[in-house]
């Protein structure tokens, strides 16, 4: 079991292993924004490198990058100014302007490694790439089958008429 | 927006179709979880989410389901109840449209029309509206010969296109005299329930002094009954002026009304859990009383002694009810001359809605059309927000007023 702010903290690296078997060490605070990762850690230990079967590396790097960025604005420096909230909302935004289909893996892999703040902030930039589209648009992005018959299509246009004005 | 009207566009669907088989391994969506794919639509502002029923049979029924409902709910909660108008369309039968304020789009947006089994065919047939847990209750009535007939209440959850008639209570016909309405919420057994009071009369234009009792009935979601409650007997007769049903304004466990006798002003209010009435002789000026965030408020005359002469003589400000001297306190909130001279000032008046930092207030004009005025606190700022399509189509219609509602997908009626 290792607390918060003991002297040795910063120094505990873990080692995670991505499905293409990359290794990737990270300091134990940056593994601990991941709910999952700190049930294993507390667990096993440090010692032994953690597998993430299901994250490839391209994602758990981008999913790195961000707790690494958000476990350090935990951290007080006394020779830095600390960072403001308008900082890591323009350092979210930033992170989570990729391609679609790195969005969507980063969903799962913020799922599987329960963190929060991650899954919160991918949903509602994926929401935000829905918002103000036409259905036709979504389903080109999103790769959706249109199954409507033309009857169901007209009578979900009659219900739905005035939420498009 | 491209998709709001005309043909469906079937043509894409070959294209879409050829883009799944040409890149089935970027599919993503359909990969994700059910439930994170309800996050994912939880962050969607109600009309992006009922625009996004039309991609796919799964999507439109979204709304219906439990999880995603509590999900949404429980997202949304935290927002500020827009202020919502309703009118019924000047042709007939009487059609039956309401519009919601959308803040961030500073617009009016009419939503969905209420079920036709409001329309009714009768001629002077006017209506009631009360907002509850995102449900609107709506009552009508029709004056037959100098009676009044109310229609059993209908009740409506807008989004779903859930409705349910209520069964008829036992004073649904009355001949005269006040009726006193409102709908809230008890957070106890999660159900809602409407109370109508009435204070029934013998002649019309005439006083009797035996004009003074006042029976009330309230009806329960849990049950699906009304109960009659105490009834009671006020001090002096009401004025025979009080003819259209009169919504309360509820704070804590209390629901005002402000009625008139010959020669007063009355603040008269139902305590729910004591199940008792309470009259009180309230100020002259004091004509419409609403809700602000749990405090009774109303709009009144501010008289000044300096020797300033103010364009129209008078000031209006906005009073907060102070409970223990049950005095009206000045909040310092002045509706500017700009703003209220807009509106005909006739008996009708003004209808004033107020949650969190807005308020808004909504009344015919000059010209005989509808405006409204949103106020924002914070900023202390005043504003006519266009009104758009919905100030063409109110014109000449007659205009139920303004009430809080806050969209609810899980609220069943």
């Amino acid at each position: 079991m290792h607390f918060q702010g003991s002297p040795n903290m910063a120094e505990k690296r873990v080692k995670l292993i991505s499905s293409d078997n990359d290794e990737f060490e990270v300091d134990e605070a940056v593994a601990f924004e991941s709910e999952t990762l700190r049930n294993m850690i507390q667990d096993t230990g440090t010692n032994v490198p953690i597998s993430i079967p299901n994250v490839s590396s391209d994602i758990l790097a981008k999913v790195l990058e961000y707790c690494s960025y958000h476990a350090e604005t935990m951290e007080t420096h006394d020779d830095k100014p600390p960072i403001t909230d308008a900082q890591i909302r323009e350092w979210d935004a930033d992170f989570v302007d990729v391609h679609p289909a790195t969005l969507y893996s980063l969903i799962l892999a913020a799922n599987y490694l329960n963190i929060k703040n991650l899954l919160d902030l991918i949903c509602q930039a994926v929401a935000n790439n829905i918002r103000g589209k036409t259905a036709v648009e979504i389903r080109k992005i999103l790769h959706i089958q249109d199954d409507f018959t033309y009857e169901e299509e007209m009578e979900i246009r009659r219900e739905t008429k005035w939420a498009f004005d | 927006m491209a998709m709001a009207e005309g043909e469906p566009e079937k043509t894409s669907r070959g294209t879409v179709g050829f883009a799944i088989i040409e890149e089935k391994d970027t599919c993503l969506w359909t990969k994700l979880p059910r439930e994170l794919q309800h996050k994912v639509f939880s962050y969607l502002p109600l009309r992006d989410l009922f625009q996004i029923r039309c991609v796919c049979r799964d999507w439109r029924y979204v709304i219906h389901r439990r999880g995603f409902r509590s999900v949404y709910d429980a997202m949304h909660s935290s927002e500020d109840p827009s202020p919502s108008i309703c009118y019924i369309g000047s042709y007939y039968p009487n059609y039956l449209q309401w519009s919601t304020y959308d803040y961030a789009c500073k617009r009016w947006r009419i939503m969905r029309s209420f079920p036709p089994q409001s329309r009714v065919e009768h001629d002077r047939v006017d209506l009631s509206v009360c907002s509850v847990n995102g449900l609107l209750c709506l009552m009508l009535w029709k004056q037959k010969a100098k009676v009044r007939i109310h229609l059993p209440w209908q009740v409506w959850n807008p989004l779903t296109n859930k409705w349910k008639q209520l069964p008829s209570c036992k004073h649904k016909t009355v001949n005269r005299g006040t009726y006193f309405v409102h709908a809230f919420s008890d957070d106890t057994t999660k159900s809602y329930k409407i109370l109508m009071a009435h204070n029934p009369k013998k002649h019309l234009y005439q006083y009797t002094d035996t004009d003074t009792s006042l029976v009330t009935e309230i009806y329960d979601s849990a049950t699906d009954t009304w109960r009659e409650a105490s009834p009671y007997n006020l001090q002096l007769p009401l004025s025979p002026l009080n003819q259209a049903p009169k919504r309360g304004v509820r704070c804590d466990d209390v629901i005002y009304f402000v009625t008139r006798t010959s020669n007063e002003n009355i603040l008269l209010s139902y305590d729910i859990k004591k199940d008792q009435w309470h009259e009180e002789i309230t100020d002259e000026e004091c004509m419409e009383i609403f809700e602000w965030d749990g405090r009774v408020m109303t709009a009144m005359p501010l008289l000044t002694n300096g020797f300033y002469m103010y364009e129209d003589f008078y000031r209006i400000s906005i009073f907060e009810r102070n409970s223990a001297t049950k005095r009206w306190v000045d909040t310092g909130i002045e509706i500017p001359y700009k703003i209220r001279n807009k509106f005909v000032e006739d008996e009708e008046g003004v209808e004033i809605a107020a949650s969190g930092n807005h308020l808004a207030i909504t009344g015919y004009t000059r010209d005989g059309s509808f405006r409204i005025a949103i106020y924002k606190r914070a900023e202390n700022y005043w504003r006519f927000p266009p009104t758009g399509a919905f100030s063409d189509k109110i014109r000449q219609a007659r205009v139920e007023g303004l009430f809080q509602f806050k969209p609810r997908l899980e609220s069943v009626p």
